[in-house]
């Protein structure tokens, strides 16, 4: 049996908000994670116009962004966010299908750096760009040893 | 005070907010004061289950959604442009409180601070910076 990779261990339905995300891993490539995303109405901001909430888009890049720092380690180590900057250009419509991707530029004093946006699948339209900071190395229990 | 969107009053936007999907899975509640929120905790929160921390991006939606709602109240309808989230301390499985500080609301943009904190308003796990157009 082969030993999962850090990103699917990271996305595991053992992480409860990837089951509300429908996040799907469609590429690694060179630092670069690339994830589909298939939200569920539980994010709708307004039912009536079917305009998902600028929330999901955060939860999303956070998750994901996370999941770019977990597949570059050289072990599993825990780790947690210290800052995310999001800005929105246009939220989410019910059902739409997303792509978040997310590169990891580089890690400093066991801080990672990561840059990224949420985009639509159909169009490749850019719907909220992020950069975000991670601490490498909490005293939370390593992934994978419960697991 | 109404939306220049929608032509709903205020009241009417903030109550359609309460209802929505979004606050429904935050655990969103106002309180008995204007400018507090409660997100009330529940286990699809979590983002570490190791140590049963809440997830990052689930405090940035409380404090996203926070923002657009006191904005909203105070000035129509209004929507996030931008935010800027630091997240101070780790969190644990319970209710976060959020007090949204307006720094200002013109026209046609609002700008306003968010802390979050769960032990005491003393102690916040996470503040953010927001930015929103009034529509």
């Amino acid at each position: 049996m082969t030993k999962p990779h850090p990103i699917e261990l990271f996305f595991s339905s053992q992480h409860p908000i990837s089951r509300h995300l429908g996040v799907r891993v469609l590429a690694v490539e060179d630092r670069t994670l690339s994830v589909a995303v298939e939200a569920g109405d539980c994010f709708l901001a307004d039912a009536e116009t079917g305009e998902m909430h600028s929330g999901l888009a955060s939860l999303v890049l956070d998750t994901v962004f996370g999941g770019a720092v977990m597949g570059t380690l050289d072990r599993l180590q825990p780790i947690a966010t210290i800052g995310l900057t999001t800005q929105h250009l246009r939220r989410p419509a019910r059902g739409e299908s997303l792509i978040c991707r997310a590169r990891m530029q580089g890690v400093h004093d066991d801080v990672a750096h990561v840059t990224g946006h949420l985009e639509s699948a159909a169009t490749g339209e850019v719907l909220s760009t992020a950069t975000g900071s991670f601490m490498i190395g909490t005293r939370s229990k390593p992934l994978g040893v419960r697991l | 005070m109404t939306s220049r969107a929608t032509g709903r009053p205020a009241a009417g936007e903030c109550d359609a907010r309460l209802a929505s999907p979004m606050a429904r899975w935050l655990g969103f509640e106002t309180t008995e004061r204007a400018d507090v929120f409660r997100m009330r905790f529940a286990p699809h929160h979590i983002g570490n289950p190791f140590i049963r921390a809440l997830h990052g991006g689930a405090v940035a939606a409380l404090i996203e959604f926070a923002a657009e709602y006191a904005v909203t109240a105070a000035a129509g309808r209004a929507r996030l442009v931008s935010s800027a989230v630091d997240y101070i301390r780790v969190t644990r499985d319970a209710d976060v409180l959020a007090r949204v500080d307006t720094v200002r609301i013109g026209r046609r943009l609002a700008f306003v601070d968010v802390w979050c904190w769960q032990d005491g308003e003393d102690v916040p796990v996470a503040r953010g910076s927001c930015s929103l157009r009034i529509l």
